[in-house]
C-alpha cells in the first residue's frame, strides 16, 4: 500500500514537473520570441513596425516564467508534504495497526495497537484492541470453567477408583463401563479446550499458571 | 430493591454479561465505564449505589481506581470481578472495603451478594 500510493505521488510529481518545465522551456525559448514578434508586426504598419518595441513583450513573457517557476515550486512542496503527511498520519499507523493485528492473529492478545488519534484509523485501532480484549475474556471464561470442570471430573474419577475397590460381592458398588469412558470422554474434552486457550502465547497483564490466572 | 450499579470492565462482552444479570435481578444499570480513570469520573457524576469492577484494565486498574473513589466517597460499595486468583488478590480487595471479590465466571453470584 506505501509503495503504491509513493509511485502514485511520483507518477504526480513527474507529470507536473513535465507540463510545467515545458512551459517553462518555451516561455524562455527564443523561437517564441520571434513569432511573437512575427505575428504582431505583421499586423502593423510600417511605421509602426519600425517604432515597436519588443521588449516589453519579453519583459511580460519572462514575468510569466518567473510566476510559473514560482507556482511549480510552490505545488511540488505542497505534494511533497502532502506525501509525507499521508506516510505519517495514515500510512503510518495503518502499517503499525496490520503489524499489531498480525501478532494477535497469532495468539498474542497482549499485543495493543497504538491509538494515537480520534479519526477513523484510531477507531479501527480501538475496535481491535476491543476484539481482543473481548477475545481474552472468552478464553479466560473457558479457561475457568474447564479447570472448575476438571476438578469435577476428579472428584468423580476418585468416587469411581473407591467404587472399584470394593469387594466384587457387592453387586450394588459396580461402575457401568460406559460411564467411565464418558467420564474419560469428557475429561478428554477439557483438556481440548484447555490446549487451545494455552495455544494463545501471551495474553494482556496476565498469564495461566498451573490452573490459575494471575498478573503479570 | 433494586440498586443502581455502576459497570467496569474492558471488555464489552462482559459489561452486556454483567448487565444482563444485574438486570434479570431488579436492578439499574446507571452506567458503563471501560477503564479505571472513565470509572472514577462516572463514580462522581453518577453516585451509583454499588459498582462492579474488574481488576486488570488499561489506562487504570481496578485497584487503582477503587482507591480513588474511596478517597471520594467512603461508603462507597464495590464489587471486584475479575479472572485473577482469588486467593492471592481478595486481601486486597478487602483492604480497600470492598463489598466482594467474585471470579468473573460466576456473574450470577453477584445476585446473591447483593441480596445478602
Amino acid at each position: 500500500m506505501k509503495k503504491k500510493l509513493l509511485i502514485v505521488f511520483l507518477l504526480f510529481i513527474f507529470v507536473l514537473l513535465s507540463v510545467s518545465g515545458y512551459i517553462i522551456f518555451e516561455l524562455g525559448n527564443d523561437h517564441l520570441y520571434q513569432e511573437i514578434s512575427i505575428s504582431i508586426t505583421s499586423q502593423l504598419s510600417e511605421h509602426e513596425q519600425h517604432n515597436f518595441d519588443m521588449s516589453g513583450v519579453i519583459l511580460i513573457l519572462t514575468r510569466l516564467r518567473n510566476h510559473m517557476i514560482f507556482v511549480m515550486a510552490v505545488v511540488l512542496l505542497f505534494v511533497i508534504f502532502t506525501m509525507f503527511f499521508f506516510i505519517r498520519n495514515i500510512m503510518k499507523p495503518l502499517d503499525d495497526m496490520a503489524k499489531a493485528a498480525k501478532k494477535m492473529a497469532d495468539g498474542r492478545l497482549d499485543e495493543i495497537i497504538p491509538v494515537r488519534t480520534h479519526d477513523e484509523i484510531g477507531k479501527i485501532g480501538e475496535r481491535i484492541n476491543d476484539l481482543a480484549m473481548n477475545l481474552q475474556e472468552i478464553l479466560l471464561h473457558i479457561w475457568s470453567h474447564t479447570t472448575c470442570s476438571k476438578a469435577i471430573l476428579d472428584q468423580i474419577d476418585e468416587i469411581i477408583r473407591s467404587q472399584k475397590s470394593r469387594p466384587t460381592e457387592d453387586c450394588s458398588s459396580g461402575i457401568p463401563l460406559q460411564l467411565q469412558e464418558d467420564v474419560q470422554s469428557v475429561r478428554e474434552n477439557i483438556e481440548d479446550m484447555q490446549d487451545m486457550v494455552q495455544s494463545f502465547d501471551a495474553f494482556y497483564d496476565i498469564r495461566l499458571k498451573d490452573g490459575k490466572i494471575v498478573e503479570t | 430493591m433494586g440498586k443502581r450499579i455502576l459497570i467496569v470492565d474492558d471488555s464489552s462482552i462482559m459489561r452486556k454479561m454483567v448487565r444482563k444479570n444485574l438486570e434479570s435481578g431488579g436492578h439499574t444499570i446507571v452506567g458503563e465505564a471501560k477503564n479505571g480513570r472513565e470509572a472514577v469520573k462516572l463514580y462522581r457524576s453518577l453516585n451509583p449505589d454499588v459498582v462492579t469492577m474488574d481488576i486488570t484494565m488499561r489506562e487504570m486498574d481496578g485497584f487503582t481506581a477503587a482507591e480513588y473513589i474511596r478517597t471520594y466517597d467512603n461508603n462507597a460499595q464495590i464489587i471486584f470481578l475479575s479472572n485473577l486468583d482469588k486467593e492471592r488478590y481478595s486481601d486486597n480487595a478487602k483492604r480497600l472495603g470492598a463489598l466482594g471479590y467474585l471470579s468473573k465466571h460466576k456473574t450470577k453470584e453477584i445476585l446473591t451478594l447483593l441480596r445478602s
